[in-house]
């Protein structure tokens, strides 16, 4: 039987034995990439967010709580390493762009590491698609990514904690540090621009229509 | 039917929730109760769950790395660090204190020699240079030299204060006063000659030390840390040479 995660920490701090902290990282470090990637839309970039928050992670782990649940801690991790790399970006872009963040200019910058990225998606889903079942695909996982690279950070971040890694509006409050109210509002918000742009990619054939 | 529509407002930021399974209690059933009735709100709940899927569909990407085989190389150097931060950081705040007291020493000499007396007359050769002599008389620097004055503690300053200009060139042939204030004299043209006056002048004691030199004199006797030190330059141009430089001796030199 595994370890739960307070268990392995504990069983770390005592022996100091690394192969308990790999055992940490081989069980998170998918969660983190894919998040990373959905968030900053940037492959290399999402390698270096998931290898500085295990480095944080291994740092902090001494000030890390018992009764704390591990994911929620290391999620928060995760998101304030976005944070300090978007920001890092936007300091760099300073001049160009003064909002908070340009999800745009992101995704053009690596379009080919994103549209790479894309292909080993679509191989991921189905090992065995047929030609025109996999281009579909593809098409459109790079819409869906495009369109929440397009959202504002803090939607779309809230987007990705909720509906791809499916944690609750509570943690998603622990992990973002707001209060469930914003979370739930930036929920909304965000999936209500995310259909938009859908629509404007699909032009409305696949996607539902409330009536306004 | 109006009521319905009139409540969408009230529930529209709520659907959300509701399809997430996020409310609860009266909350919970409001909202059902009205979807139920409410065409339009179905129709967004339907585009909430559409946009919801999609994402949740979205294939997992995972990493071209196993980030566990490199966690030794990515902790390591943490362990190391503290050896490394204790041994620079003297240096930086040695440097900032040496830094601070040669800025102490550039207001006081700066300041002195705009009120005191000039400090004693000193000139300095570089030791492989003839005619440093020990009865205070000097030939002048060769072609190329440049002499820099710098007063640590003039006794002169303690005799009151003398009406004096600042360092200046002296001219060939130029002779001091024999009063007590000892004036400081920088030769910097190599034709001319620098000289103590016959009555007890400060004079010209060349050490070994090719930078530096402690005056000598009736008035100041071997062990006096009152004197003048004088630094001369060879074949540096001016501006290599602004900054302040401290000698072996603790010494701190202007260089003008």
């Amino acid at each position: 039987m595994d370890l739960t995660d307070e268990a392995l920490i504990k069983k770390f701090k005592t022996t100091k034995d690394l192969n308990q902290f790999k055992s940490l990282v081989r069980r998170y470090q998918n969660r983190l990439y894919n998040t990373a990637f959905r968030i900053l839309g940037n492959m290399e970039e999402a390698e270096e967010v998931v290898q500085d928050t295990f480095l944080r992670v291994h740092q902090n782990l001494d000030g890390f709580r018992d009764d704390a649940r591990f994911a929620s801690w290391v999620f928060r991790i995760t998101h304030n390493v976005c944070v300090d790399f978007v920001r890092m970006k936007q300091r760099q872009k300073n001049g160009v762009k003064v909002m908070s963040f340009d999800p745009q200019s992101c995704f053009a910058e690596d379009e080919h590491g994103a549209e790479s990225a894309a292909v080993s998606l679509g191989q991921v889903a189905d090992p065995h698609p047929d030609p025109a079942q996999k281009l579909a695909l593809e098409e459109q996982e790079r819409m869906i990514q495009q369109s929440l690279l397009e959202l504002p950070d803090n939607q779309r971040e809230v987007l990705v904690l909720h509906d791809i890694e499916g944690f609750s509006y509570q943690e998603i409050a622990d992990i973002v540090g707001t209060s469930i109210g914003t979370v739930r509002s930036r929920l909304h918000y965000g999936r209500v621009k995310l259909r938009e742009l859908l629509s404007s990619y699909l032009a409305g054939n696949e996607i539902p229509t409330a009536s306004r | 039917m109006s009521n319905t529509t009139s409540d969408c407002e009230k529930f529209v930021l709520l659907l959300d929730a509701y399809r997430d399974g996020e409310l609860d209690g009266d909350e919970k059933q409001n909202v059902a109760t009205h979807v139920e009735q409410c065409g339009a709100c179905q129709d967004r709940l339907a585009e909430i769950d559409f946009v919801a899927n999609s994402l949740r569909n979205l294939p997992r990407v995972a990493p071209r790395r196993d980030f566990a085989e490199g966690i030794e190389k990515l902790v390591a150097p943490q362990k190391s660090s503290p050896k490394v931060v204790p041994l620079r950081k003297p240096t930086v705040i040695w440097t900032s204190l040496a830094a601070a007291a040669a800025a102490i020493a550039l207001v006081v000499v700066a300041g002195r020699s705009l009120v005191a007396p000039p400090a004693a007359v000193v000139s300095v050769k570089p030791n492989e240079a003839p005619g440093i002599k020990s009865d205070g008389r000097q030939e002048s620097p060769q072609v190329g030299e440049r002499l820099t004055v710098v007063a640590e503690k003039s006794a002169a300053n303690k005799r009151g204060p003398v009406d004096a200009a600042p360092q200046k060139s002296v001219p060939k042939g130029t002779k001091q006063k024999a009063d007590r204030a000892p004036e400081s004299v920088v030769a910097q043209n190599p034709a001319r000659q620098t000289r103590t006056d016959e009555q007890g002048m400060p004079k010209t004691v060349a050490g070994q030390n090719p930078a530096v030199a402690q005056t000598g004199g009736n008035n100041m006797g071997p062990g006096s840390a009152e004197g003048v030190a004088v630094y001369v330059f060879e074949g540096r141009p001016v501006s290599e040479e602004l900054g302040i430089t401290t000698d072996e001796d603790g010494l701190y030199a202007l260089k003008l």
